[in-house]
């Protein structure tokens, strides 16, 4: 680092210099450790400058490692087109035994990476439309809903704590396991919540900063992950936070109707059109898109198979009287033209 | 080639497609998330963002070979992606969201950091949020590739196909910007500072 006359710094001196800011950002920098002991009267810019870089480093959202096999395949996809439609005849003996060897690759890379995955933590992940129902290492059962991650502790049955990620919706009926005497606990972690269980059947879904849990059987222990707050449940109940809000809310639970995913049912009683857009997005991964905004506040009340769409489209237009048209990923919900009457 | 021959020649291939298949993939894994949130920063579509970051792979996947001889990856790679989304924005009008939809070529989220909610109070991230929205898009997009990249001024002078100084000028424009909007509130950010960091 070169001298700076850091008696003359200001507070966008501060921030904008590189060294500060990789320092705040969490870099080893005895440097910045001591400055103020060297530069007292520095004191007030120097704290409001650190307080401007941490709330200017935003940590963004990362893509699911779904995503990111997706994006992979479809470069590997868009090169092998590329050098298809560049190679024509001459060419074409060498580039087969190339072509059958790469994809012989990709698959093979494929199985390395999910081997890899597997001797470190163990991922499920389930695309929009589909439901998986498995088992894991200490004899749990997972039901997991569309469009879902749960990323798992390696060698499950011998931990103290067996603990699991969850970004999506699931159902568990926790296997209860025996550890040296005690009974080893089961822990579920979403962004803001973590559920502690002894044996039980529980549903969690943890979407956009919005954690729910629904408790069919036995007893868990759920705790806010920032404040700590905690509190134990009782079967038939479900307990909301809401990132927001930030305090759990508790309530009696509908049991059917939470656990409709499980047999492929949407249950909808007295739903806001919003919150059932938000249910098409996260199942089908299609986006809906009001073209008034009253629209989402409209009650409805249904109860319908996943697998027809179709229904579902046309029980909202008969209901509210309007037209719901296709644009690619998106559903518009639009009023139907009065005028004509 | 006799037939062994032409087998020690297909060894020969796989072995290197498979060595130069894992560099990319390395290389792969350690940029798309910058690459796929700088892109989702642009007024366009998802699709049209997600299509240019696939062409850009599939660009780098041909120069497989000759990785090592770029400098900054990772400042190339931003350049590269910024050029293509500019020049297909620029010319594929229908990819384009409608001007009402979306404010602005840039848009930060600040309120969605986890870490800082915890450190400032809700009020004062707002402050900050709406002082960020006053900056001109290049100011926000310096101020993105420094802090959210820690892309060093020249890397983002390479990105942004500006110079150095300007890049230093844009950078020192925004914080006394944001410093300005945010001044009458120091007394409260000082008092929330010593309670933090003492």
């Amino acid at each position: 680092m070169n001298k700076e006359n850091y008696e003359t710094y200001q507070l966008s001196d501060f921030i904008l210099d590189e060294s500060f800011q990789a320092w705040v950002q969490g870099k080893h920098d005895p440097f910045w450790d001591h400055f103020l002991d060297e530069y007292p009267e520095k004191n007030n810019v120097f704290k409001e400058a650190r307080l401007m870089v941490e709330a200017l480093s935003v940590s963004e959202q990362k893509l699911s490692v779904t995503e990111k096999e997706n994006y992979l395949a479809a470069i590997y996809l868009k090169a092998e087109q590329r050098e298809k439609s560049r190679d024509k005849s001459p060419y074409l003996l060498p580039y087969w035994k190339y072509a059958a060897s790469l994809t012989a690759l990709i698959l093979l890379s494929g199985l390395v990476y999910y081997f890899f995955l597997s001797t470190s933590f163990q991922y499920y992940e389930t695309a929009y439309q589909e439901t998986q129902r498995f088992q894991l290492a200490d004899g749990t059962e997972v039901v997991l809903n569309a469009n879902s991650t749960l990323k798992v502790l390696p060698d499950l049955q011998d931990k103290d704590v067996r603990e699991v990620w969850l970004d999506g919706e699931a159902f568990f009926k926790v296997n209860q396991l025996m550890q040296e005497g005690d009974s080893s606990t089961f822990v579920v972690h979403t962004p803001n919540l973590d559920v502690q269980v002894l044996g039980t059947h529980f549903n969690v879904k943890s979407r956009d900063g919005n954690t729910r849990v629904m408790l069919e059987e036995g007893s868990v222990k759920v705790a806010n992950v920032n404040t700590r707050e905690n509190l134990l449940m009782s079967p038939g109940e479900a307990i909301e936070l809401n990132e927001r809000e930030g305090k759990i809310k508790k309530e009696l639970a509908k049991e059917s109707k939470e656990l409709a995913w499980q047999h492929n049912y949407f249950i909808f009683e007295n739903e806001s059109l919003a919150d059932v857009a938000a249910e098409i997005y996260q199942y089908y991964g299609i986006q809906v898109r009001f073209e008034e905004a009253e629209m989402r506040d409209y009650i409805f009340t249904a109860e319908v198979s996943r697998e027809n769409l179709p229904l579902l489209q046309t029980l909202i237009e008969e209901a509210f009287d309007m037209r719901i048209k296709r644009e690619g990923n998106a559903m518009i919900f639009q009023k139907t033209n009065q005028d004509s009457f | 080639m006799d037939r062994k021959n032409i087998q020690q020649h297909n060894l020969h291939l796989e072995q290197s497609t498979a060595n130069s298949m894992r560099q990319f993939e390395k290389v792969y894994h350690e940029h798309i998330d910058a690459l796929h949130n700088y892109g989702m920063k642009f007024n366009a579509n998802r699709e049209l963002i997600e299509d240019c970051v696939q062409d850009l792979f599939a660009d780098l996947w041909e120069k497989r070979n000759k990785l090592d001889t770029i400098v900054s990856l990772r400042s190339y790679l931003l350049g590269a992606l910024r050029r293509k989304l500019l020049r297909k924005i620029y010319s594929d009008r229908e990819y384009v969201y409608d001007a009402e939809e979306y404010s602005g070529f840039f848009e930060m989220h600040l309120l969605k950091n986890a870490e800082a909610e915890m450190a400032l109070a809700e009020e004062q991230l707002v402050q900050i949020n709406s002082a960020f929205a006053k900056l001109t898009e290049k100011q926000k997009e310096v101020i993105y590739l420094r802090f959210y990249n820690q892309l060093s001024y020249k890397e983002i002078a390479e990105v942004m196909a500006v110079q150095t100084r300007t890049v230093y000028k844009l950078a020192y424009r925004a914080i006394d910007m944001l410093k300005e909007q945010i001044s009458p509130y120091t007394p409260a950010l000082q008092a929330l500072l010593y309670w933090l960091i003492c």
